[in-house]
């Protein structure tokens, strides 16, 4: 539900609808404002053709008849738009009062600066200003306005102040990205053949299908059928239900057979260009053990969710005046999705229901289960040979016992 | 409606309330403005006004040629006044208009959720994270130099962001603040104060009053003392009712600075002649004043204090260190200095900030850094930090493949510039374990994935980096080569 929004996006419209010049009627006193200039030029146009008919004819009482109209003419739409602009005037102020009333004032939430307790302190800034360069960098190597031969560490540094150490790190992959959006294929396509093995097949496939898409495009019909022949990479059999193979080769068949255009040749070359840009952003960053996400992206992300449970921690400790409990431990559970939550192995004692640590490792019993070292010093305080597991019927002894370490590959 | 358990759209809402308080208060600035400029128009129409129609009561030639005239007056100063109220109106409709994109950019995370459409709201994401970036970069990057735009500037231009977020009014902070930091140059904060007495008096704020006197410290610490003396009266005297001990101080400083300066004259007039000085007296003022007194005049002359070594002081008169103990004992010269120094342009700089954002409901810390410190401590486990740093060892192939596989680890804590910065954070709570599907425990008691490991073992193989039998596995931590028949299931939980 979007209450709040919906409630703002209403009042916004009253604010602003409705209002013929459009705005929320500042706009309106202008036109009337230019109405009165008109009127008044009208006017004395007017006032001047007669004082030209009185030089005529001085004693005309017509004439002076008009004289006393057009004087009361001056006077009445000077009136009329000094009335209309002190109303509107008015109404402006009252639909603004309105507007801070029914719609601002419902947003005000707790400040942002209460709610955490841990500062980043002044002197880690400069790790701050780092990965925000990391992250300009990653996000946008491949798409900065660069002239032909710019540098992009040189450019990121001065439009963003990037830390060349940021950029001097995924530099090549933008200039290669630029190149693939210049349907340049051949930087990439080397950079593949370069890292051989460890590069997934699935780029070196997306190259070929775009190359060849590119051709269908662009060359005739005997080269592209030669380069297909020539070029088809040893892995063609996994990916040939690719929809696009088929796209590619359907083309071909039209080109050649029908000596048909594809209409839409633009469109399935760009959404195969986004989908090898990604592909090859993947394989460069794990070569170069760079995160594919921003960390700076994720931290943020886990920050926004985590909020929603320290505004409503902070509201109970508020409610029940007690401070924080630990210092070194967030009091609460909250909960990430997965993508934001398996990057270490968290183990929770099933006995203690603590989490394990190199203080506190975890220890395997006889029967496979696993608990952690406090407990099973519990268990086994009486110096008992043997006590049995408290999951299953299973006995062990403390030398059937092993530290264990779980690890994530 | 939550895709990856994210807050729902009207929290987001409230957690940018500035996104449209700020323009709203500029809105009203503006309408402020309209308002005075239409209330003075309007007396002087009114004249005009009436003039015309005093001049037509005579109902002769003569006047109603001058009539004319006064209503072409009229009509010039209608014109000039609509071009005012033009820039007014279409000042409004800027305003307005960034606020309707803030809804619609509302709207479109609202939009992403009602679709369930994740990768959509990964994007709305990555922009709101765009615009904290943004906002960090345009309050506290350096002074542009040469024509150079602020970088949180150029990056919201570049990704059409600007009507997200008010830059200007950061960057005309930041301007403010860095011309304080780094210039020593009141200048834009005394056009800021004049501008927003309104506010700053409402607040009962003691901004003015502290940039005088930082003002009023500046110039006699760069010798002008009639200028000092000069600002003194215009601009500190007022305050007297609220801040009498700080005037009170700041009058004893130039009585202080000047003794100085006349000690420093007296010195070069004189020869070596006086040379009778009673030893105990000498020896009482050096203990007590000369520390501080030396560095406060290293401060204020920027040469070696005459005061410095015994000798010198053989050439001063007695009479003046006498009037210069019995003025200044100790504590008044701690007060003295403490006035010249370097961190109260900061303190000034900090009650700046804190005016400047109250006026536009602007968070005081930045956002992004209040994300960041949230995030690594929802983030940061107990393994973190761990691994951060050991890169040494041989390097054949087999341990850079391995190597890598580590850092392949892509846990934004442990990453090498938030790792700096999570030390001093809390972990994350846990009550649930995270671990993952088939874990299988080798001989050396660790645990994984079983289906990652024989990923690992196959790619060693295929790649003929080790060399492993087809029943193989190679554990990456201790490098031992294990029989897939050394595997025993685990029931963590
Ligand atoms: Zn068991
Ligand atoms: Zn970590």
């Amino acid at each position: 539900m979007a209450k709040l929004l919906g409630k703002l996006e209403a009042e916004f419209e009253k604010l602003t609808g409705g209002h013929e010049a459009g705005g929320s009627g500042l706009r309106q006193t202008l036109s009337d404002t230019q109405d009165l200039k008109q009127q008044l030029r009208k006017l004395k146009a007017h006032l001047n053709k007669n004082i030209q008919e009185r030089e005529g004819s001085p004693q005309d009482n017509k004439l002076m008849k008009k004289r006393a109209v057009i004087q009361d003419k001056v006077n009445k739409c000077y009136k009329v738009w000094d009335h209309a602009v002190k109303r509107q005037g008015k109404a402006v102020g009252l639909r603004y009062a309105c507007f801070r009333k029914d719609a601002l004032a419902q947003l005000k939430g707790a400040p942002l600066e209460e709610i955490y307790q841990h500062k980043i302190a002044p002197a880690n800034r400069a790790f701050v200003d780092r990965a925000i360069g990391f992250h300009i960098s990653r996000y946008n190597v491949g798409d900065l306005p660069l002239d032909e031969g710019a540098n992009i560490v040189q450019y990121l540094e001065t439009a963003y102040r990037v830390d060349r150490a940021a950029s001097e790190r995924l530099a090549p992959m933008g200039r290669m990205i630029h190149d693939l959006r210049r349907h340049e294929f051949d930087s990439c396509a080397a950079w593949a053949s370069d890292h051989g093995d460890s590069v997934t097949p699935r780029l070196q496939f997306e190259l070929f299908i775009l190359k060849a898409l590119q051709m269908v495009k662009v060359s005739g019909t005997t080269h592209t059928v030669k380069y297909l022949i020539d070029n088809v990479p040893q892995n063609l059999i996994t990916y040939s239900e690719d929809s696009t193979y088929k796209d590619v080769s359907a083309a071909l068949l039209a080109k050649m057979v029908l000596g048909h255009e594809l209409p839409d040749i633009d469109a399935i070359i760009q959404e195969r260009l986004q989908s090898c840009i990604r592909i090859f952003t993947h394989e460069f960053c794990a070569q170069n053990s760079l995160p594919f996400d921003s960390p700076l992206f994720l931290t943020v992300l886990s920050g926004i969710i985590s909020l929603q449970y320290f505004i409503k921690y902070n509201q109970i400790r508020a409610a029940s005046h007690v401070g924080w409990t630990t210092r070194d431990e967030l009091p609460f559970d909250v909960e990430l999705p997965d993508f934001l939550s398996h990057f270490h192995p968290i183990f929770i004692c099933p006995v203690l229901k603590e989490e394990t640590t190199s203080e506190n490792p975890p220890y395997s019993l006889s029967c496979h289960h696993i608990i952690s070292k406090k407990a099973l010093d519990r268990l086994s305080k009486n110096g008992n040979l043997s006590f049995k597991c408290p999951y299953c019927p299973v006995h062990t002894t403390m030398i059937k016992t092993k530290r264990v370490n779980f690890v994530i590959l | 409606m939550q895709l990856i358990n994210e807050p729902d759209t009207d929290f987001h809402l409230k957690l940018n309330e500035q996104l449209f308080h700020i323009p709203y208060v500029m809105l009203q600035r503006n309408y402020k403005r309209w308002n005075e400029c239409l209330h003075t128009e309007e007396s002087l129409l009114a004249d005009e006004l009436a003039q015309f129609n005093a001049l037509m009561n005579y109902k002769d030639l003569n006047n109603d040629k001058q009539a004319v005239s006064v209503l072409t007056k009229l009509i010039k100063r209608i014109d000039a006044f609509e071009k005012r109220i033009e820039k007014i109106a279409t000042h409004e409709m800027e305003l307005l208009d960034r606020i309707d994109h803030r809804i619609k950019f509302f709207k479109l995370l609202q939009q992403t959720k009602t679709e369930n459409d994740r990768s959509g709201l990964l994007q709305w994401y990555q922009q709101y994270t765009n615009l904290l970036i943004c906002d960090y970069l345009t309050r506290n990057s350096p002074l542009p130099q040469n024509n150079e735009m602020n970088p949180g500037e150029s990056f919201l231009l570049q990704h059409h962001l600007d009507k997200l977020l008010d830059h200007r009014v950061l960057v005309n902070a930041n301007k403010i603040s860095k011309e304080l930091t780094e210039h020593h140059d009141l200048t834009a904060l005394l056009n800021w104060v004049k501008e927003n007495n309104a506010h700053l008096g409402q607040r009962h704020s003691q901004l003015e009053f502290k940039a005088r006197f930082q003002e009023y410290i500046d110039v006699l610490k760069s010798g002008h003392h009639a200028k000092a003396i000069e600002c003194l009266q215009s601009h500190l005297l007022k305050f007297m009712s609220s801040n009498s001990k700080e005037i009170q101080t700041a009058c004893g400083l130039i009585v202080y600075i000047d003794t100085c300066a006349e000690l420093l004259r007296t010195d070069e007039q004189q020869d070596n002649s006086s040379a009778d000085l009673s030893k105990e007296y000498l020896h009482r003022f050096t203990t007590h004043v000369s520390k501080n007194k030396s560095a406060a005049y290293q401060h204020f002359f920027r040469c070696d204090s005459p005061f410095e070594s015994q000798s010198s002081f053989a050439k001063t008169s007695l009479n003046s260190l006498d009037t210069m103990a019995s003025f200044f004992n100790s504590t008044n010269l701690s007060e003295y200095m403490d006035l010249l120094k370097e961190e109260r342009w900061q303190q000034l700089n900090e009650l700046f900030l804190d005016e400047y954002y109250s006026l536009y409901g602007i968070s005081k810390d930045d956002p992004l850094l209040i994300y960041l410190s949230l995030g690594i401590s929802t983030l940061k486990t107990h393994a973190c930090l761990e691994h951060i740093g050991d890169s040494s060892g041989s390097h054949s192939i087999l341990d850079t493949t391995l190597h890598q596989q580590e850092h392949l680890n892509p846990c934004p804590v442990c990453s090498e510039n938030f790792a700096p910065l999570a030390k001093d954070l809390p972990y994350a709570h846990h009550t649930e374990s995270k671990l993952f599907d088939n874990p299988v425990m080798l001989p050396n008691g660790n645990v994984y994935d079983l289906k990652k490991l024989e990923q690992l073992a196959q790619k060693l193989r295929r790649k003929k980096i080790f060399p492993l039998q087809e029943y193989e596995i190679l554990d990456p931590i201790d490098k031992e080569v294990y029989s897939k028949s050394d595997y025993i299931t685990m029931y963590p939980t």
